[in-house]
C-alpha cells in the first residue's frame, strides 16, 4: 500500500474521528510528503539513517477501530503507575479520566472533551519540514492525550505502555499530546513493546508544553523486535524557570529513529536529555537531539551513551542553537560509546552553532572498549570474564539508568539489560 | 604452596624476568625487595595470571596445580590474591556489588549458594572493621576518587573478605600514613595463619617492623640476586642497592 493510499484512507476516517481543527492540518503536511518524493528524498538529518531505509516496503494502516487487548504479562510491572494502554497506535482508554492529578485518555476523545488545550497546542510544535512528522500530521488517526492543571504536584507516575502486536506488515502512528501547567509536577513513563514477530513500521509524534515552573520527567524505552522499525519524535516547548529530564533508552528494535527538539523559549529553563543504546546483531538505532537556547540563562545538560556490539550502528547527532539573545546560556554535551566488537559502529557529530558572546558550552565524545585493566582487576578478584563484562557494562549504563526515578520500572529496565547483555 | 621454577617473562618482545627461583610454603612469610623497575611487580602479575605478560619459559605450581594453565578467575579462586601496587578504578560498580560478585564466585567454585544479603552484610562490617576501612567507601564506586591510602587499605579489606591462602601484596604500604600502616599491618597480622602464606612487596623497613618475615629476597634485573633472612632488609636499609652494581649481572 502506497502513502497516497494511507493518506487517502485517513482522510476519509478523520473526518469523524477529529475536528476540523486537527484536520485542517493534513492537506499541507501531505502536499509536503507528496512534493518531496518520499521516501527517496535525501534529508541531511537522516545521512545514516535514510528516509528510504524506514520507510520503504509494503505495510498496512492500522483500523483504529479494530484490536485487541494483549496480554498483562508481556507489560512492566510498576504497581503505583496510573497506565494508558495503547495497541498499534491506538488508545484503547475510551474514556477521558481524571486521576491523581492528571487527565489523560485518548486524543480523539481529548480532541472534542478538552477542546480548548487540545486545539490551543495540538500541532503548534512540531516541525512540519521534518518528513515523518508530516506524514504523521497528515495521516495519524490516534493518540494519547495527557495534562495537569495548573499548580496541581501529581502523586504516582503516568505510564504509558504502546504495543505493537500484530500479524501482518502494519503501520501504525500515534500524535501525543502533553501539556504540563505552572508549577506542576509530573512523571511519565512510556515504554515501546512489541509482542509481534511481524515487520512493523511505527513513526510516533509526541508535542509536550511545559509552562512556567513546572517540573517534568520523561522516560521512554524503546524495546522491540529486531524487525521492527520506529520512528519518534519528542518536540518540547519550555516556559520560564521550568525544568525537564528526557531519558530515552533503546535496548531493543531493527531501526530505531529518535528525535529529540528541545526549545528553551524564556529565561531559566532547565533541561537534562539523558539516552542510553544497548544495541546488538543488526540494530540500527540513530538519535537525533536538538536543543534551542532561544532565551537567556538557561541550562541544557546532554549525556547519550551507547554500548554495541555484533554489527550494530548508532548514530547520535547532538545539535545546539543558542541564539543571539540567549546570553548565559549553559549547555553540555556528552557522548560516550562502548564497542565491543569490531564489527560494530558508531557515527557522532556534535553540531553546535553559538551566536551568544556571553556562553558556557562544551561537548565531547569518546569512543573505546571496555577497559581492560578494569577487566583483570576484577577477575583478579576471582569474577568470570562474562560477570565483569556484565558488570562493566551495568556501570558504563548505570550513569543513565540512575536517573529512572520509578524504582520498579528501573528494575524493569535492567532485567531487560542484563538478559540482553547475557546473550 | 607455590613453586616457581626458573620463570622467564616477556612484556612487548622484552624480557622483564629472566630466571625467577622461588619457593613459598605455607605459614611463610616473604619479603621482595629491590630497586625501580627490576620485575617485582611484573612477577606478581604473572602469578595473578595478566596476559599481557607472555611466559616464555618456567613454571609455576601452586597446591599441586600447574598456574600458567590457568585462567586469572581460577587462580584467584584456587586462593590467589594480589593486592594491586596501582589499584584500578572502576566507574559506576559499587564496591558492594563487586565484593558481592567475587564471593559469590568464589563459593560457586567451591560448591556453596550465594551469600544471603544480611550474612553479606555483615561480613563486610566485620572486614571494615578488622582492616579499619571507611564504611562509607562500601557504597562507592571502586576505588573512584578514593585517596591512595583508601585505595590500599580497600585492597587490604578485600583480601579480608576473600580470605586466600597466598596473598601477594605489592607496595600495599606506600601511600598509607603511619596509623593506617598499623591498622592494616595488624589486620594482615590477623588473617595471616599457619595455612596461608604471604609475599610483600616492598621498599621499607618499616612495614616488616609490623609483619615479620622469614625470608627476604633482592630482586634485580628479573632475578633474585640474594636470599636471606630477616635482617636483609635492615641490611638493604642501610645500605641500599648500590652493592649490586658491582655484582656481575
Ligand atoms: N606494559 C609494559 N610495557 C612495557 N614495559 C613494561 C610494562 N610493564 C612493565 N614494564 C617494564 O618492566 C620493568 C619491570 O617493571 P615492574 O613494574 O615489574 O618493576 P617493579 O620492580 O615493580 O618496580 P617498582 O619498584 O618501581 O614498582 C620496568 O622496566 C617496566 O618499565
Ligand atoms: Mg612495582
Amino acid at each position: 500500500m502506497s502513502y497516497k493510499d494511507i493518506y487517502d484512507i485517513a482522510a476519509n476516517l478523520s473526518e469523524s474521528l477529529f475536528p476540523c481543527y486537527i484536520n485542517c492540518f493534513r492537506d499541507k503536511a501531505f502536499d509536503k510528503i507528496k512534493n518531496s518524493g518520499f521516501p527517496d528524498f535525501k534529508q541531511e538529518k537522516y545521512k545514516y539513517t535514510p528516509l528510504a531505509s524506514i520507510f520503504e516496503g509494503e505495510y498496512l494502516p492500522v483500523n483504529p477501530y479494530e484490536w485487541k487487548k494483549p496480554a498483562e504479562s508481556d507489560f512492566p510491572e510498576v504497581s503505583d503507575a496510573i497506565k494508558i494502554y495503547t495497541v498499534n497506535g491506538v488508545c484503547i482508554n475510551n474514556e477521558i479520566k481524571s486521576e491523581s492529578g492528571f487527565v489523560y485518555g485518548s486524543l480523539v476523545l481529548a480532541s472534542r472533551e478538552c477542546e480548548e488545550i487540545v486545539e490551543k497546542h495540538y500541532n503548534h510544535l512540531a516541525d512540519n519540514t521534518d518528513l515523518p512528522a508530516a506524514l504523521n500530521i497528515a495521516t495519524a488517526l490516534s493518540g494519547v492525550f495527557v495534562a495537569v492543571a495548573p499548580g496541581v504536584e501529581t502523586t504516582r507516575p503516568l505510564m504509558i505502555i504502546n504495543i505493537v502486536d500484530s500479524d501482518s506488515n502494519i503501520f501504525s502512528q500515534q500524535h501525543n499530546l502533553f501539556v504540563f501547567g505552572e508549577n506542576s509536577i509530573a512523571e511519565i513513563i512510556e515504554c515501546n513493546i512489541g509482542i509481534s514477530d511481524a515487520s512493523t513500521l511505527t513513526n510516533n509524534l509526541s508535542e509536550i508544553v511545559i509552562a512556567q515552573n513546572a517540573q517534568v520527567d520523561f522516560t521512554r524505552v524503546h524495546d522491540k523486535g529486531l524487525l521492527s522499525k520506529h520512528v519518534s519524535a519528542d518536540y518540547i516547548r519550555q516556559y520560564e524557570g521550568s525544568s525537564f529530564n528526557h531519558s530515552n533508552i533503546i535496548v531493543g528494535g531493527g531501526l530505531v529513529r529518535q528525535n529529540t527538539e528541545v526549545h528553551l523559549i524564556e529565561k531559566h529553563c532547565y533541561s537534562n536529555l539523558y539516552g542510553l543504546v544497548i544495541a546488538d546483531e543488526k540494530q540500527h538505532v540513530d538519535n537525533y537531539t536538538f536543543i534551542d537556547h532561544a532565551a537567556p540563562e538557561c541550562q541544557s545538560n546532554e549525556l547519550y551513551k551507547s554500548i554495541l556490539n555484533d554489527k550494530a550502528v548508532n548514530v547520535f547527532n547532538g545539535r545546539i542553537l543558542v541564539r543571539p539573545d540567549a546570553q548565559k546560556t549553559a549547555a553540555y554535551q556528552s557522548n560516550k560509546n562502548v564497542l565491543l566488537n569490531t564489527g560494530a559502529k558508531i557515527y557522532t557529530k556534535p553540531q553546535l552553532e553559538i551566536y551568544a558572546d556571553d556562553v558556557k558550552c562544551s561537548h565531547g565524545a569518546t569512543v573505546g572498549q571496555l577497559n581492560e585493566e578494569a577487566m583483570f582487576y576484577m577477575q583478579s578478584r576471582g569474577i568470570s570474564k562474562s560477570t565483569a563484562q556484565l558488570l562493566l557494562m551495568s556501570g558504563f549504563a548505570n550513569e543513565i539508568l540512575d536517573k529512572i526515578k520509578n524504582p520498579e520500572f528501573k528494575e524493569f529496565v535492567l532485567s531487560r539489560i542484563e538478559k540482553k547483555i547475557r546473550n | 604452596m607455590i613453586k616457581i621454577t626458573d620463570l622467564h617473562a616477556n612484556v612487548e618482545g622484552k624480557e622483564i624476568l629472566k630466571g625467577i627461583n622461588l619457593e613459598v610454603r605455607a605459614g611463610e612469610i616473604h619479603a621482595i625487595m629491590g630497586p625501580n623497575g627490576s620485575g617485582k611487580s611484573t612477577l606478581a602479575s604473572v602469578i595473578a595470571g595478566r596476559d599481557s605478560f607472555e611466559v616464555t619459559q618456567g613454571e609455576i605450581e601452586f597446591e599441586g596445580k600447574n598456574l600458567l594453565e590457568m585462567s586469572p578467575e581460577d587462580r584467584a579462586n584456587a586462593g590467589i590474591f594480589l593486592s594491586f601496587q596501582y589499584p584500578v578504578e572502576i566507574p559506576g560498580v559499587s564496591m558492594t556489588n563487586f565484593m558481592k560478585a567475587a564471593v559469590n564466585e568464589q563459593r560457586k567454585y567451591k560448591g556453596l549458594e550465594p551469600i544471603k544479603p544480611a550474612e553479606f552484610l555483615k561480613m563486610l562490617r566485620e572486614k571494615a572493621a578488622l582492616t579499619g576501612m571507611d564504611s562509607t567507601l562500601i557504597s562507592r564506586p571502586v576505588n573512584e576518587g578514593f585517596s591512595g591510602g583508601e585505595k590500599k587499605r580497600n585492597e587490604i579489606f578485600q583480601m579480608a573478605i576473600l580470605d586466600p591462602k597466598l596473598a601477594i601484596l605489592d607496595e600495599t604500604d606506600s601511600g598509607l600514613d603511619i596509623d593506617a600502616l598499623r591498622i592494616v599491618s595488624e589486620g594482615v597480622n590477623k588473617l595471616k595463619s599457619p595455612d596461608n602464606a604471604l609475599i610483600l612487596v616492598t621498599h621499607y623497613q618499616r612495614l616488616l617492623d609490623y609483619i615479620v618475615p622469614d625470608f627476604v629476597h633482592v630482586l634485580y634485573k628479573g632475578k633474585i640476586v640474594k636470599s636471606a633472612g630477616k635482617e636483609l632488609a635492615l641490611e638493604l636499609e642501610e645500605k641500599g642497592y648500590d652493592w649490586l652494581k658491582d655484582m656481575d649481572i
